[in-house]
């Protein structure tokens, strides 16, 4: 680093002798319009250096055949920067392995790799959701991951051809405005906010996966029709509709709206943020319905990638205590192995009365989007 | 068809011998043709996918509700264009003609709206307009105010594409305001025009061309645009789009809707074009010696002024207070700037890249178009504007298809971003370099050649030199569009090259709005400084 | 003028746009150091004449060689650049983004610089514009552009520099004097020159030889006077010189019109049907109350004036008085010619040939007097 730094002011300050140089001589001989071509020039020669720097990264593929290194992994991650690049990082430094990541949303990866297909880069698929993996799984592009893998966590939060497994549990929850809405009055299950009492005060991201995820819960095991009911009882009591989870939940904070469909773990970014005085809370439906779904964020082994092994060595280090452990301290998700405490402030898992439903079931979003379409929760 | 019989028949001319049409060919057909082919690698990516559409995907298409949402679209589209066109023009003419206070000030400003993404610029609006934003927080103690009026929906989404992209349209009529030969006028008033008549009857006639070129980006900007309607939640097609990708997987659907709105881009560009045509009348009255007159406002300038400052309010100076307030948060949680500052040196190159690449691609198409028109070139410049309404993903994926099969070498490389960039953005530098070349007589041109020097010399020494504002306005429109893409960068750039439009997402997306602040005000600011140096440059003393 | 000295040559050349034909069947020579002027009204097609020997358009039919070396035939085209033609437009279309000093070094090759400086200066002393090195096109004055235009035209010491309508642009004041100016620029340097105008005056004076063009073909083609004196057609003599025409019948020893008998050799049989051209310095007039004509009108012109006059059988023609004679509007007059040359005659808009010369012409009128 250091060395580099030398270098570089070494050069620089060549170069700043040679263009001075031009400057002054140009001056000597009244040719002042010269100068413009020299900061042309200059401006050129800096952006040809970065672009030349730039466009020789090395492609990931390209592997290297020194056996002393680690190997290279490339994920593309559904999961912002913000939130797992910590994790990704201790990963690279404890394995010594080239971590490359890709970040966007969960469905832009996920159509990047169906479009990639078998030629796809990605050793590893981080998504968000479980809607995102499913595709990627149905076009054959998973690989089966390693039973022992699979066993070190419950089967609940696998999907149940073994291709994807979860890493990170996110609960369902009614998020409620503190300063409007005394949580004594907040029913039991998801059927009371049909009541017309709550109308015009409802907000829910219907283009989020969690939201569809959840939905499709509802249509598991209450079934189509009374899914259907709800939902067009739920759109009865005019309800804003917002972009994703941390819009809805900002709005129930400014008192836009005063309950909000979320996931449990972004009032804690907003609390971190604005301070214990940010006028929300969580509230988890005690009735053990689908409203009280556990929902997973997840990751696969894209069968494409060069990188078999490293794949299996992250997902594995993702399950592990330290992993875990971040994700209940750092981002406030539940983690899914046992031994790791819950975050603080958390209904443990076990207490939640969380319902029961396969991951595989949950992961066909297609329907419930049809259904949310016919209804008019999306265009 | 007929454009082949055309260049056929260049190449055939009569008694040339081969050096004309080879260099014609080398020079300009060629280069065209390749433009043109990567901009339609999109649509033929659009076409593959389309096909693979079973019959759900078509019921997805034809569904009324779809039809509906194809309907808000226009109606949004076209709103959009007639207000910018309200807006633009009567900014333009006062910084220009008028005697307005400021002028040079308000130019600048005026033309600032354009570096604020339109993601960034509808969550600033949101959060300060909102029915309990910061407004209502201010004028809640003082008013008693429990709830402002939801801006959501049409509103918003109107309020916020006008208000960010009729730039588009006022720097094109600044400029043709400013060539105008200044005799038109003053024969009209002679004549006994009013200031009024003389608008109506000489100088808005004059302008159409302008206005024309600046609403088609204008209304391709607003079809395309996502992140505004979104956050404002006024379902456009492009959204339908987004949510075939984003909800159902559905790639062949997303496919069906881009294609619609493939042939609305085509649509539009025929009607830009027919306009043009009427415009051609006027072309030869620019560039006259003398001055203009100023317009003496009197009373009128305090109205003026109130718009002025209305404008530049709404579009400016509220965002940047919303910025500075989430960028007072992020100082006190302690600054994080060794990531902004990567990510700004990688949006620096990229962009600057982008621009000398578009612009590189831009020259033989718009040579073609004004010194050689015929039916290729007219086919050329229409198709060049079809990359600019599709939305990123398309463009992007489109880049993966044929990408990864084709060239995996610079697949994820920064020439494959750089490609995407320049089907994106072509139409941008096209239009500008179009304007700037019409107004350098060909008769140089000819001069330059009799003089012994061959045409590609004359055009080194004597049209470059001459169009060189039309190529600064298009290179810096480019940078400061390049600054803000946010999709196709996410799924094109190299590994580890982010950018600040991807930093400001990342952080938006997960609430950390501080932490977007510094990223975001330096994307703005960053931005302005192109803009800054080509509206004041091209200012009369 | 043998081939050898012509610097220019065209044979039979046609171009067309669409249906539309601009030039037909032009075939002329410019001699080493002559000036052609190529005269005609808008739209003859002389402008696309000079644009096909500059290389700018490619003549359908027809061959152009330049220096003996054919340019444009078919199978051959040389392009603009290649040809070593100057060329000096109607609108000046100096560089305006360069100096004058840059201007006029654009075509100029050596790569000496100081070389290139003497010649640039060597050129502005010959326009007589030795100071205004750096000074912008904008800065100039019309006639200060044009002749900058000349300078640059002339710096790659070209073989044939071709001027089109070079000083429409600018007032009868300056054009007068720059016409001058540029003719004896033009003779210093002995520049072979194609001057293309519109403007009778101007193309009588700049050239050593004329060619009058009308709707693409050339009319007529010789020395001014020659053919300003035997016009081959009535365009001719009315575009140059604002001829008029009366019917006459061919008499013995001359002509029977309607102001009495005119005196010529005519090579025509007694009882043919001619016209005669004349110009107004062909007419007198003088007051008589039975002269059957009436003024109708009186051009001051300074130190002419031209009347308008009704004959008789209602036409119209025009005599030229000195000043000093006046006539008012409405006097009855007789008219009579006084040609002191021979007028031609016109069958069918043709010139009737004639073996008379100029000089045989003004012999009869020194024997009539």
């Amino acid at each position: 680093m250091a060395a580099g730094a030398l270098t570089a002011s070494r050069e620089g300050l060549e170069a700043g002798f040679i263009v001075g140089i031009v400057l002054v001589y140009l001056r000597r001989i009244s040719h002042p319009q010269g100068r413009r071509s020299v900061w042309v020039g200059v401006f050129a020669a800096v952006l040809a250096s970065m672009g030349l720097v730039a466009c020789t990264q090395q492609a990931p593929w390209e592997t290297v055949d020194d056996p002393a290194q680690s190997g290279s992994l490339v994920i593309y991650s559904g999961r912002s920067e913000s939130l797992v690049d910590p994790i990704i990082q201790q990963f690279a430094d404890a394995t010594g392995i080239d971590v490359m990541v890709r970040y966007g949303s969960t469905s832009e990866m996920a159509a990047t790799i169906l479009e990639e297909g078998e030629r796809s880069p990605a050793d590893v698929f981080f998504a968000q959701d479980p809607g995102g993996l499913g595709a990627v799984a149905d076009a054959g592009l998973l690989a089966q991951l390693p039973s022992e893998l699979l066993s070190k966590i419950d089967s609940r939060f696998v999907s149940p051809d073994g291709l994807w497994t979860g890493i990170s549990g996110r609960a369902r929850v009614v998020a409620y405005n503190t300063e409007t809405v005394d949580p004594d009055d907040l029913p039991d299950g998801l059927e009371g906010f049909t009541d017309p009492v709550w109308k015009g005060r409802i907000g829910l991201p219907p283009t989020n996966a969690s939201f569809q995820t959840m939905v499709t819960g509802l249509r598991q095991v209450w079934g189509e029709e009374a899914t259907r009911d709800w939902l067009e009882g739920i759109l009865a009591n005019e309800p804003i509709f917002y972009e994703k989870n941390t819009p809805t939940l900002a709005a129930v904070g400014t008192g836009e709206v005063d309950v909000g469909f979320v996931n449990h773990y972004y009032l804690y970014r907003f609390i971190a943020e604005e301070g214990e005085s940010f006028p929300a809370r969580n509230y988890f439906l005690p009735d053990g319905g689908p409203g009280s779904l556990v929902m997973v964020a997840g990751a696969g082994q894209v069968a494409s990638g060069e990188n078999e092994s490293n794949a299996i060595k992250f997902i594995e280090f993702m399950l592990s205590p330290v992993a875990q452990q971040y994700f209940a301290s750092s981002t406030f998700e539940y983690p899914l192995i046992e031994g790791v405490s819950t975050p603080p402030g958390l209904t443990p898992l076990a207490e939640l009365n969380a319902i029961d439903i396969p991951l595989g079931d949950l992961a066909d979003l297609r329907g419930t989007v049809a259904l949310l379409q016919q209804i008019g929760y999306l265009p | 068809m007929s454009t082949f019989g055309d260049l056929a028949e260049r190449i055939r001319a009569p008694m040339a011998g081969p050096q004309v049409s080879t260099r014609r060919l080398l020079l300009l057909y060629l280069p065209s043709a390749l433009v043109v082919l990567a901009v339609l690698l999109p649509v033929a990516y659009l076409i593959l996918r389309a096909l693979e559409a079973d019959a759900r995907s078509w019921n997805v298409l034809l569904r009324t509700s779809t039809l509906r949402i194809l309907a808000n679209s226009l109606i949004l589209t076209a709103a959009v264009t007639a207000a910018t066109v309200l807006l633009s023009v009567t900014l333009a003419w006062l910084t220009v003609r008028t005697d307005l206070p400021g002028r040079r000030i308000w130019a600048l400003l005026t033309a600032l709206p354009l570096v604020i993404p339109s993601y960034v610029g509808a969550y600033l609006a949101a959060s300060a307009l909102g029915p309990r934003g910061l407004l209502q927080g201010i004028l809640s103690p003082l008013f008693g105010i429990d709830r402002l009026p939801s801006i959501y929906g049409f509103p918003g989404a109107f309020i916020t594409l006008t208000l960010l992209s009729f730039p588009l349209v006022m720097l094109p009529v600044r400029a043709a305001l400013q060539r105008m030969d200044p005799a038109l006028e003053d024969s009209a008033r002679s004549l006994g025009q009013g200031t009024w008549g003389v608008f109506r009857k000489v100088t808005l006639p004059h302008l159409r061309p302008s206005i024309a070129a600046g609403a088609l980006l204008v209304a391709l900007y607003s079809l395309r645009d996502f992140g505004a309607v979104s956050i404002m939640r006024f379902t456009t097609f492009t959204r339908a789009i987004y949510i075939q990708y984003e909800s159902a997987f559905d790639r062949s659907s997303a496919a069906l809707l881009s294609l619609v709105l493939v042939a609305i881009t085509m649509l539009l560009l025929s009607l830009e074009l027919r306009s043009r045509r009427d415009g051609r009348r006027y072309s030869s009255a620019d560039n006259g010696p003398g001055k203009h007159a100023r317009i003496q406002l009197g009373r009128w300038r305090w109205p003026a002024l109130v718009l002025c400052a209305g404008v530049v309010t709404l579009a400016l100076v509220l965002p940047a207070l919303v910025l500075a307030y989430w960028l007072l948060r992020a100082l006190q949680q302690g600054p994080e700037l060794t990531g902004t500052l990567l990510a700004a040196g990688n949006s620096l190159v990229a962009s600057s890249l982008a621009a000398i690449l578009v612009l590189a691609a831009s020259i033989p198409i718009a040579v073609l178009a004004v010194r050689l028109p015929g039916a290729w070139s007219r086919w050329s410049e229409r198709l060049a504007h079809v990359g600019f309404a599709l939305p990123g993903i398309v463009v992007a994926l489109a880049l993966v298809f044929f990408g990864i099969r084709a060239s995996r070498f610079l697949y994820q490389t920064l020439p494959m971003l750089l490609l995407a960039y320049l089907i994106l953005f072509l139409p941008l530098a096209i239009g500008s370099l179009r304007s700037s070349l019409l107004q350098v007589p060909s008769i140089l041109e000819e001069a330059g050649r009799s003089l012994g020097r061959s045409p590609l010399e004359v055009f080194r020494r004597v049209t470059l030199p001459l169009v060189r504002p039309g190529l600064v306005a298009g290179a810096a429109l480019v940078f400061l569009t390049a600054m803000k893409e946010l999709q196709a960068t996410l799924i094109l750039s190299p590994f580890g090259f982010t950018t600040l439009a991807t930093e400001v997402w990342s952080s938006v997306s997960e609430a950390f709005f501080a932490r977007a602040a510094g990223p975001a005000l330096l994307l703005i600011l960053v931005s302005s400084v192109p803009m800054a140096y080509f509206v004041l440059r091209d200012e009369p003393a | 003028m043998t081939h050898k000295d012509s610097i220019v040559q065209l044979h039979e050349v046609s171009k067309r746009f669409g249906q539309y034909p601009a030039v037909e069947g032009v075939s002329l020579e410019v001699a080493r150091g002559h000036i052609l002027t190529v005269l005609g009204p808008s739209g003859c097609g002389k402008t696309t004449l000079l644009r096909l020997i500059a290389g700018f358009e490619i003549p359908d039919h027809g061959e152009i060689s330049i220096e003996g070396r054919p340019v444009a035939a078919p199978g051959i085209f040389i392009p603009a650049e290649t040809r070593r033609v100057g060329m000096v437009f109607q609108h000046h279309a100096l560089f305006p983004h360069l100096t004058v000093e840059e201007n006029i070094e654009f075509g100029i090759t050596e790569l000496n610089q100081m070389e290139r400086t003497n010649q640039v200066q060597h050129l502005l002393n010959l326009i007589g514009l030795p100071q205004l090195h750096s000074r912008y096109p904008h800065e100039l004055s019309g006639g200060q552009q044009q002749r900058i235009s000349l300078a640059r035209a002339l710096a790659p010491k070209p073989a044939v520099v071709l001027m089109d309508e070079p000083f429409s642009d600018l007032d009868a004041d300056q054009r007068l004097r720059l016409r001058d100016q540029v003719r004896v620029i033009l003779k210093q340097a002995q520049t072979t020159v194609v001057f293309v105008t519109h403007d009778q005056e101007e193309a009588l004076f700049m050239g050593d030889d004329m060619a009058i063009m009308r709707h693409g073909r050339v009319e007529q083609e010789g020395n001014p006077e020659a053919v300003f004196s035997s016009p081959a057609s009535t365009f001719i003599a009315e575009f140059l010189g604002q001829a008029e025409f009366l019917p006459a019948i061919v008499v013995d020893g001359g002509l029977s019109t309607e102001l009495g008998f005119l005196k010529q050799k005519v090579d025509l049989a007694e009882g043919e049907q001619v016209q005669v051209g004349f110009r107004s310095d062909d007419l007198d007039f003088a007051s008589d109350a039975d002269g059957g004509s009436m003024v109708l009108a009186r051009y001051f012109r300074g130190p002419v004036s031209l009347y308008r006059i009704r004959l008789g059988s209602g036409r119209l023609v025009h005599s030229m008085q000195p000043h000093f004679r006046t006539h008012k509007p409405g006097t009855t007059v007789r008219v009579w010619f006084e040609p002191h040359h021979v007028l031609p005659l016109f069958q069918d808009g043709r010139a009737v040939p004639t073996t008379q010369t100029v000089s045989d012409s003004e012999r009869a009128v020194s024997s009539a007097d």
